[in-house]
């Protein structure tokens, strides 16, 4: 299964949920993405996808001075960011367990498969 | 540290980012620099890791994909632009797409998210054809509106004579069905070409608007009016509106007498047989329009009031004084009295038996005395013309 078109849906998130634990730069998120088991993301969406948060207000950013080369700008999530990461928690949550079951990986969770659509619609336009 | 080490940026990250920098040449300044800040950074941090710069592949992808997942327009027409000349980032027929998708794609979102809605909605799209007729026929009445004079709208708009109201009615209804059905003009949807569909969704609003002008013009909106407003003149017969003087279903607005040998009258007083004035109503009458010049139209005077049954009635362009009290001979430039539509008119007879030569030799003889006199020479003061 090609894991970079998942990748797309989840980048958001999971790049909301990694700056949460604690603030990183660019390249410090990519690893830790990577660390968590997101082999495949590529760096540049993940740069890509920094800058798209931070424009949309769900992330604050600074930039650290280094002394051994260039400047580090830091990534920091808002009070926004983190609303949005509840949502989209909520929405991957249903959305995974729905999967899960219809792919006989779990018992099948009729109620988590009927509310499918609403969290996920409802966590973009909130 | 200190300078030394910064210029360490190994030369093939710098040409690296030069690289993507030149990829995103089509960018604002300010865009470009925020896609970019820190990036240097992690490039020698990604470098120092152990990596190299090669693993990251084409740099012209690489900025490709920073743009596209920092949610940035691709890069499309810059390269066939010229050198240095920078592409908005989003033309204005784009931002009209995205404005009619968005709000009908929101609105679609909206009606699905209850079933009332959704069902209410149903209704309202399987009545879209009775909406084709409807502006059809707002389309011809606002065309009989602005083109001829001024009356009161009927169902068939009038054009003078009986066809061309009609064939420009069933034409522009047939039009109107034809534009819903999408045969005559381009979807409204996405496909459709930009100018296509905001030119109808224009088309729509103008017509929502014409609809509720024309509406107002409708002798049954007047009656409404007047019922609440009992100062309003009205009386209405089957055909439409009758209050002041009406010929043959329009609107009279002046009238010009001629004796009987032809000739133009000035200040003919008229009254029915009744001895009721033969009043215009004003109000209506001075909506009338001379080659788009709208006049005042100003009555002559019987002491204090104003005689409306005195013609012909004299007019002035002062820019349309529409009140009623304005009308008075006072004004700097004085109303004038109208040209009459004929010139003179051919003489006419009574056909009396005792007449051997029916010419218009004699016509005061053939005149009687009783005629000469109008009946109701008693009414010097006809105390309301209305």
């Amino acid at each position: 299964m090609d894991t970079t078109q998942l990748l797309k849906g989840v980048l958001d998130v999971a790049v909301l949920a990694v700056v949460d634990a604690e603030d990183g730069y660019g390249y410090d998120v990519v690893r830790r993405l990577r660390a968590g088991g997101l082999e495949g993301v590529g760096d540049a969406s993940v740069y890509g996808t920094l800058r798209r948060l931070y424009a949309s207000g769900a992330l604050t950013s600074y930039v650290v001075p280094s002394d051994e080369g260039p400047h580090r700008k830091y990534y920091g999530i808002t009070p926004a960011g983190r609303t949005l990461l509840g949502e989209q928690r909520d929405a991957w949550a249903s959305f995974s367990a729905a999967v899960s079951a219809l792919l006989g990986l779990r018992e099948p969770a009729r109620t988590d498969a009927l509310e499918l659509t609403q969290p996920l619609t409802q966590g973009v336009t909130r | 540290m200190n300078d030394t080490t910064r210029l360490e940026v190994r030369p093939d990250v710098a040409e690296f980012l030069e690289k993507v920098r030149a990829r995103l040449s089509d960018l604002t300044d300010e865009e470009r620099e925020e896609l970019l800040g820190g990036l240097e950074a992690d490039l020698m941090e990604l470098v120092a890791d152990g990596g190299s710069v090669a693993e990251l592949g084409d740099p012209r992808a690489y900025a490709d994909e920073l743009r596209t997942a920092a949610g940035l327009e691709a890069r499309t027409q810059a390269r066939l632009g010229l050198p240095g000349v920078r592409r908005p980032r989003r033309s204005s027929r784009e931002l009209v797409v995205e404005l009619l998708d968005g709000s009908r794609s929101r609105w679609e979102r909206w009606v699905a998210a209850g079933p009332t809605r959704a069902q209410v909605w149903g209704v309202v799209v399987a009545l879209r054809p009775a909406w084709w007729v409807l502006r059809g026929w707002v389309a011809a009445q606002w065309i009989d509106m602005v083109t001829g004079p001024w009356e009161y709208l009927t169902l068939i708009p009038r054009f003078g004579d009986d066809v061309t109201g009609k064939l420009l009615l069933v034409g522009a209804v047939v039009g109107s069905v034809l534009l819903g059905l999408r045969r005559s003009w381009p979807a409204s949807h996405s496909p459709a070409s930009v100018l296509a569909r905001v030119v109808l969704l224009g088309l729509n609003v103008f017509a929502v608007l014409a609809l509720l002008v024309v509406s107002t013009q409708f002798p049954s909106a007047r009656v409404v009016h007047d019922a609440a407003h009992p100062y309003a003149m009205g009386r209405f017969g089957p055909t439409g509106y009758t209050s002041g003087l009406v010929n043959d279903g329009t609107v009279v607005r002046n009238v010009f007498a001629y004796d009987a040998e032809g000739n133009p009258l000035e200040g003919v007083q008229l009254y029915d047989q009744s001895g009721e004035p033969l009043a215009i109503e004003p109000e209506i009458a001075y909506r009338m329009r001379y080659g788009g010049r709208l006049p005042t139209i100003y009555s002559w005077s019987r002491g204090e009031e104003k005689a409306w049954n005195v013609y012909p009635l004299p007019i002035a362009y002062d820019g349309g004084a529409w009140h009623r009290g304005d009308r008075v001979w006072t004004r700097d430039e004085p109303p004038f009295l109208p040209q009459p539509p004929l010139v003179a008119v051919p003489p006419a007879v009574l056909p009396l038996p005792e007449a051997d030569e029916p010419g218009a030799e004699e016509p005061q003889e053939s005149r009687p005395e009783g005629r000469a006199e109008p009946g109701p020479s008693q009414q010097e003061e006809p105390g309301n013309d209305r």
